[in-house]
């Protein structure tokens, strides 16, 4: 890698005569968790699905690590770990059975589908769970599978939408301890509408703001002028 | 074309392990017994007159199953998981297909019961069965392809369903039409309905012409998923 | 724009393909006897169609039989598109099957400029033979010779010859007695017919069918071993000798008769054989090539042989082993002879071509053998040939497709408990079973 695991740039797209993302670019640096922050509708999303090869850009350009993802998506897609916003998953299946699932997606060799299943079971503390139905569990936990089926394959690079969104106030806890834990040995690039979230997982931000980027700076420089988090999160999204 | 499989696999098995494709298969197989006792008012031990009315309804079973391949999907967000993994668009087409393909034809199998119930009272002809089932893979390879294409279109399951009931009725009911003209048009419209290439696996003829359309009609199903895909992207 | 023009591309080679495959059909029919697949001979007679040619079959709806009548006759139209076809239900349009005085189902009337020829099944042979005989324009005579114990044509038992005349008029043929005790061969007669006779023919009668087989006329010897009528007046102008006796094949023959012989050489390429395979002769005479040196316009054929041990048995009410007294085999059993010379006429040269089919034997054409192995083939083939319209040799039979199951109140029960009752249920005891045992599994492992 050269100094930078993903790199967007100039990264538009346009619905119909609408423009959800308009021209952003920025990058993220190995071992980083970064932050993606904006309010609803800011493209959040929309970027993260172009980052991850779900949508095409209209202009620009994503790429992971050397890989252009439009050029090679397959490749690029196997170095990125997603989890979209409020974790869809196939509700008929065991936690166990989807995870080996979506390692075999992800060309995990058959002789370790089980054992990464299992570790990525580890890792998201989903063990007491393993067998039960996913459409069975909470949403704390369904969170947790959703962000295990990210890990599953082992990839170089997170992409997190909105990880925290509609839990209570343990699980929030819970979910960010584990990314922070993530984010010692990954590159994570993490979006949320919280200003705190982002401050407490992140040492740089990405704001974002009707498709565009406000600000791209470190967390602390956000906070200028002895204004506190709300002040400042007011001010950028006037 | 492992990820196919597997694409593949998951599909089937999440068919056949929900109350759906339960009721589904048991209701298929019902009707099946139904259509064979009206064909065999005829009092003839021929078997035609009941793969004619498979054929049709394997069509609307078909819309039932490829409506999950997509739409299903797109509707409860799952689609994102699979189209970020990576898996090339091919692969998720062949395996869609091969799952909803597989689906119906597991299905179309429990209806060898018919045929068998035939022979234990007489002595069908059976060349026309074996090509009445070889005509059946073929028309149902044909119909999912067609209805991945109508599922990959929409976000809705009933939206995809209808459509792709409404696209092969269409198909049938342009065999109709044909009945009305002459020349050019009327063989148009008797090549371009299924019903016209239909006829020849109930009689027990693999035909070229016949096999071409089947095959066709699938090729043009996948590139039509494939297009659909990418454009919705 | 890159996915309009694959689109295009995708629909191009498509429909192209579908054209193609259209144009060029090629069919695997695996319907019982192949019923579906049209002859070569009927290709090439289909093919010879040159105007607007209209079949008409009537069939009621029921049972399929409308349905594989359109199918077959679709294949007749695919050959050439002049030959149209409509499948009418005679209870449906009654007026319709009044007007062409259809009283039957499965009735098919074919009309070609102006004539009309009936045809009593929608088959191939049926249909076929109809074509032909529009093509032709007229049904020809089949000439038989009557009055000397022959085997009857109209006689339905298994000794009789109901099948052969069924047979001729399937292709074309009208089989007609001629009495040539009084006059000359007719001249409308296709060819004559001396099949089986056991009482001599009257010099009058040989002398008139001499002179009309030199005349370019075309004879059909079926000789009678063990009677009193001799063929050899009738076959020593043409070079072949009747030996008379018994042919025994000890190793083609039914069983352990060792007169039924089967003949399975044919040595000549002579058009009669073709697509024979074998013959059942039973209780026939041997033939003896004895062509004149002085007749370099004859030719004899070999049509078929009995195997290397076979034998003449010159007295078989005495003995049927091998002995001095009898001719060692192969035995001939058949031959075609074909006299071709110029003549010089007032209108100018003329090919005069005379042609005779001897067979040592009359029982192989009767009712109780003509349907076995290839007999019938080789009867219209000879027929056939010696009219010389060998390039329509007609389609053998097929079997017939009627498969009568009665749905029986009792049959109707069974299959409703079996494919609306048992097979359901299964499937969804099947599918609760392996429902619940998940959940169960789940359950634990929670």
């Amino acid at each position: 890698m050269t100094g930078v695991a993903v790199r967007l740039e100039g990264l538009t797209r346009r619905f119909g005569g609408t423009t959800a993302v308009d021209g952003v670019s920025f990058d993220v640096r190995p071992g980083e968790v970064l932050g993606l922050l904006g309010p609803n509708g800011a493209g959040k999303t929309t970027t993260m699905r172009m980052l991850t090869g779900y949508l095409r850009p209209t202009a620009g350009r994503a790429v992971v690590g050397d890989v252009v993802v439009a050029a090679d998506p397959v490749t690029a897609k196997a170095s990125i770990g997603y989890m979209p916003e409020s974790s869809p998953l196939p509700t008929d299946l065991s936690v166990f059975g989807f995870l080996k699932y979506m390692a075999r997606l992800h060309r995990v060799p058959r002789a370790k589908l089980a054992a990464a299943a299992g570790k990525a079971i580890g890792q998201a503390g989903l063990a007491d769970v393993r067998d039960r139905r996913i459409g069975d569990l909470s949403k704390g936990y369904r969170q947790r599978v959703a962000l295990a089926q990210a890990l599953v394959h082992e990839p170089a690079v997170l992409v997190l939408d909105e990880p925290t969104a509609g839990l209570d106030p343990r699980q929030v806890k819970e979910t960010r301890d584990l990314i922070a834990r993530l984010g010692r040995s990954r590159t994570i690039l993490l979006s949320s509408h919280l200003l705190s979230e982002v401050t407490q997982l992140c040492r740089r931000v990405v704001v974002l703001d009707q498709g565009m980027v406000r600000a791209f700076s470190e967390v602390a420089a956000l906070t200028s002028g002895g204004e506190s988090l709300e002040e400042a999160y007011l001010r950028l999204f006037r | 074309m492992r990820a196919a499989l597997t694409i593949a696999r998951r599909d089937l098995a999440g068919l056949f392990l929900t109350p759906f494709g339960i009721g589904a298969s048991a209701g298929f197989v019902a009707v099946s017994g139904v259509a064979l006792v009206i064909d065999l008012r005829g009092n003839q031990a021929r078997l035609d007159g009941w793969f004619g009315p498979l054929f049709f309804l394997v069509g609307l079973l078909v819309a039932l199953l490829t409506m999950r391949a997509f739409a299903d999907e797109e509707r409860a967000g799952t689609l994102e998981l699979l189209l970020t993994a990576p898996v090339r668009p091919a692969e998720v087409v062949a395996g869609k297909l091969i799952g909803s393909a597989a689906s119906a034809l597991a299905i179309i199998a429990c209806t060898a019961v018919c045929p068998w119930l035939v022979t234990t009272m007489a002595q069908p002809d059976g060349g026309p069965i074996v090509t009445g089932y070889v005509g059946l893979v073929l028309a149902v390879v044909a119909f999912s392809a067609v209805g991945l294409a109508v599922s990959a279109a929409t976000g809705s399951p009933l939206v995809a369903a209808a459509g792709t009931a409404a696209v092969l009725l269409g198909a049938w009911s342009v065999g109709l039409l044909a009945a009305s003209l002459t020349g050019l048009p009327k063989v148009l419209c008797e090549q371009i309905a299924p019903g016209t290439h239909v006829v020849g696996f109930l009689r027990g003829t693999l035909s070229l012409d016949d096999v071409v359309y089947f095959l066709g009609m699938a090729a043009a199903g996948v590139v039509a998923t494939g297009l659909v895909l990418r454009s919705r992207r | 724009m890159r996915r309009v023009i694959v689109a295009v591309v995708a629909l191009v080679v498509l429909l192209g393909a579908n054209v193609v495959a259209y144009r060029n059909d090629r069919q695997i029919d695996l319907s019982a006897g192949s019923r579906f697949t049209l002859s070569p001979e009927t290709r090439s007679l289909a093919k010879a169609v040159r105007s607007e040619l209209k079949v008409t079959a009537f069939a009621s709806p029921k049972g399929g039989v409308a349905t594989d009548a359109r199918f077959l006759l679709s294949r007749y139209h695919q050959v050439n598109r002049r030959i149209t076809f409509s499948v009418v239900d005679p209870d449906a349009h009654p007026t319709q099957a009044a007007r062409l005085g259809i009283t039957q189902y499965a009735t098919v009337v074919a009309t070609y400029q102006g004539r009309r020829v009936d045809a009593a099944d929608v088959d191939e042979l049926e249909i076929s033979t109809a074509i032909l005989r529009l093509l032709r324009g007229k049904t020809r005579n089949a000439c038989f010779v009557t009055g000397h114990g022959e085997p009857s044509l109209d006689d339905t038992s298994p000794d009789g010859m109901s099948q052969l005349a069924a047979a001729l008029r399937h292709n074309a043929y009208e089989p007609r007695a001629v009495d040539l005790t009084k006059g000359d061969v007719p001249a409308d007669c296709a060819f004559v017919a001396v099949a089986g006779p056991t009482d001599p023919l009257v010099q009058r009668e040989v002398d008139a069918i001499n002179g009309y087989a030199s005349r370019a006329g075309r004879v059909f010897v079926m000789a009678t071993p063990a009677s009193n009528a001799d063929p050899n007046p009738l076959l020593a102008p043409w070079g072949v000798r009747f030996a008379g006796g018994l042919v025994i094949d000890p190793d083609r023959s039914q069983n352990l008769d060792f007169d039924n012989v089967i003949a399975e050489s044919f040595p000549s390429a002579n058009p009669v054989t073709r697509g024979v395979s074998r013959l059942q002769l039973p209780a026939g005479g041997g033939l003896l090539v004895d062509a004149p040196k002085d007749r370099p316009g004859l030719t004899v054929s070999r049509l078929a042989e009995s195997s290397a041990r076979a034998f003449v048995e010159t007295r078989p009410d005495i003995e049927t082993t091998f002995d001095a007294l009898d001719i060692p085999g192969p035995v001939l059993l058949a031959t075609a002879s074909d006299d071709s010379h110029v003549e010089q006429q007032a209108t100018g040269e003329k090919i005069v071509r005379s042609r005779v089919i001897a067979v040592g034997d009359a029982a192989w054409a009767t009712n109780r053998y003509l349907g076995n192995l290839s007999n019938a083939r080789f009867l219209l083939n000879a027929v056939n040939w010696l009219a010389e319209e060998e390039q329509l040799v007609a389609t053998t039979s097929r079997p017939a497709n009627d498969r009568p199951l009665p749905l029986t109140p009792e049959r109707q029960r069974r299959v409703l408990i079996v494919s609306v009752g048992v097979v359901p249920s299964l499937i969804v005891a099947a599918g609760v079973a392996g429902l619940s045992l998940r959940r169960r599994r789940r359950g634990r492992g929670a």
